[in-house]
């Protein structure tokens, strides 16, 4: 449960900050984390201070626990040939999407033209590896490498309640700021499940990490260039194809095969 | 289904410019008003610019020549955003360089003309097409769909080529390139 008391501190904190900054602007206070209308300061130290307080707990959490970082994070992510789990990852939800994509192209749903200067969107290709593997390895080391294996090794705990509060705290996770669109949380539930069942078949991260890598890869690559006209209830929308119906269940068949495929070995 | 939609709008042409309105004498009557009042007070102005650079030069002219320089400029990848404003009720004339750059932008399916048409927005073409007649404006449109459409089958075929080598190659490394686990 340390993990999830240190996880849950991550909002109070984001409050803290962008309370402290609305005052200094003298704007009034928000109970909600959103830094939308404000000045652009507030967003950016707002961001900054987040990504701290997940690298504080990232690399805290070893410590608190009386292990070294190195051998704690060397357990979940072995140099051997299990690293091979992260490309098979990457290729399973690569394919997924990619399935996904064309399908949606064939009946319509999805109309090709770039919606971004050639500028942004040539920026944004050019470091997309960076992107999906740096903010893939930061989720995967938070909240199954910190938060899930904790739970697992919370004593009466059995291990479906584990994965299942695993699950809702990184949906939830996604929701603390304020956002766009709420619909997309079933589709955040599944997608949490996917890599929770990956972490757990697998006892590393790599598959994880792959499968999450992969999937920031094809949807953000994808992004400057399509723009969904399906109802988004089924297509999904912007970078969440996985939050509609299709998606979800495309999530389902391969978290079924995560755990068959992972679950004989 | 934008084909139809846009048949049932009737366009004259005054001032240099296209106006479209529902073909209502009502309506009509209304926003040839509201051209009046604009007149007087300076419209709020958007301008929606062409893809190409070919089409700035008659629409820098008309905003020179009718004082709107300061009005909103709207790229082509923004057309979602300047729908959005106008059905906001911010914008009382939408400029577009001429009528294919608006019915390319209608095709798309990002702005909505008829909800335009519904908040008495101006629309205007910087340079209008020659015929003000709509039995010769039908053909116009209908080859401006079709070069639509062909374009678009063009970019579905492009990115399902795409998308369909990248699952592939994934399906490749799933299958073939990584053996089970030990």
């Amino acid at each position: 449960m340390t993990a999830l008391l240190l996880v849950t501190s991550v909002p109070i904190v984001m409050w803290v900050v962008q309370t402290i900054q609305l005052k200094y602007y003298g704007l009034p206070i928000r109970w909600r984390i959103d830094s939308g209308d404000a000045p652009r300061a507030v967003r950016t130290l707002g961001r900054a201070v987040t990504q701290v307080a997940l690298a504080s707990i990232i690399l805290c959490y070893p410590i608190i626990k009386g292990r070294s970082i190195q051998d704690y994070y060397g357990g979940l992510l072995p140099p051997t040939r299990t690293a091979l789990q992260c490309l098979h990852g990457a290729a399973a939800s690569t394919l997924f999407l990619c399935v996904l994509y064309i399908a949606w192209i064939a009946t319509d749903s999805l109309r090709v033209s770039v919606h971004q200067s050639r500028r942004k969107w040539t920026k944004r290709l050019l470091l997309l590896p960076l992107t999906a593997v740096f903010g893939a390895l930061v989720e995967e080391l938070l909240f199954r490498g910190v938060v899930m294996a904790d739970l697992m090794h919370s004593k009466g705990l059995p291990q479906t309640v584990a994965v299942a509060i695993a699950v809702l705290v990184f949906a939830g996770a996604h929701y603390v700021r304020s956002v766009k669109r709420r619909w997309t949380l079933f589709g955040h539930l599944m997608l949490g499940l996917l890599l929770c069942v990956a972490f757990l078949k697998t006892k590393t991260l790599w598959l994880a990490i792959g499968l999450h890598a992969g999937g920031i890869m094809v949807i953000m690559g994808t992004r400057p260039f399509f723009r969904y006209k399906g109802p988004a209830w089924l297509t999904g929308a912007s970078i969440f194809p996985f939050a509609g119906v299709v998606g979800i269940l495309g999530l389902g068949i391969l978290t079924t095969f995560v755990a068959s495929y992972y679950g004989r070995q | 289904m934008y084909f139809t939609r846009q048949l049932h709008l009737f366009s004259i042409q005054t001032n240099n410019a296209f106006v479209f309105m529902k073909h209502d004498p009502i309506a009509s009557d209304k926003v040839r008003t509201t051209q009046c009042d604009a007149n007087v007070n300076k419209p709020r102005c958007a301008v929606r610019l062409p893809a190409a650079e070919t089409g700035s030069e008659p629409l820098e002219q008309y905003l020179r020549e009718h004082n709107l320089s300061d009005a909103s400029r709207f790229l082509p990848k923004d057309d979602d955003d300047l729908d959005a404003e106008v059905r906001d009720g911010q914008f009382d004339l939408v400029l577009f360089s001429d009528l294919e750059t608006l019915l390319c932008a209608t095709w798309k399916g990002e702005i909505r003309i008829d909800c335009w048409i519904e908040t008495d927005v101006r629309i205007e073409l910087a340079t209008p097409p020659a015929t003000s007649d709509w039995r010769n404006l039908v053909p116009i449109i209908a080859v401006s769909f079709e070069r639509w459409r062909k374009r678009q089958r063009r970019r579905q075929i492009i990115a399902s080529l795409i998308l369909s080598t990248i699952a592939l190659l994934a399906m490749a490394v799933l299958f073939l390139l990584i053996p089970p686990m030990e």
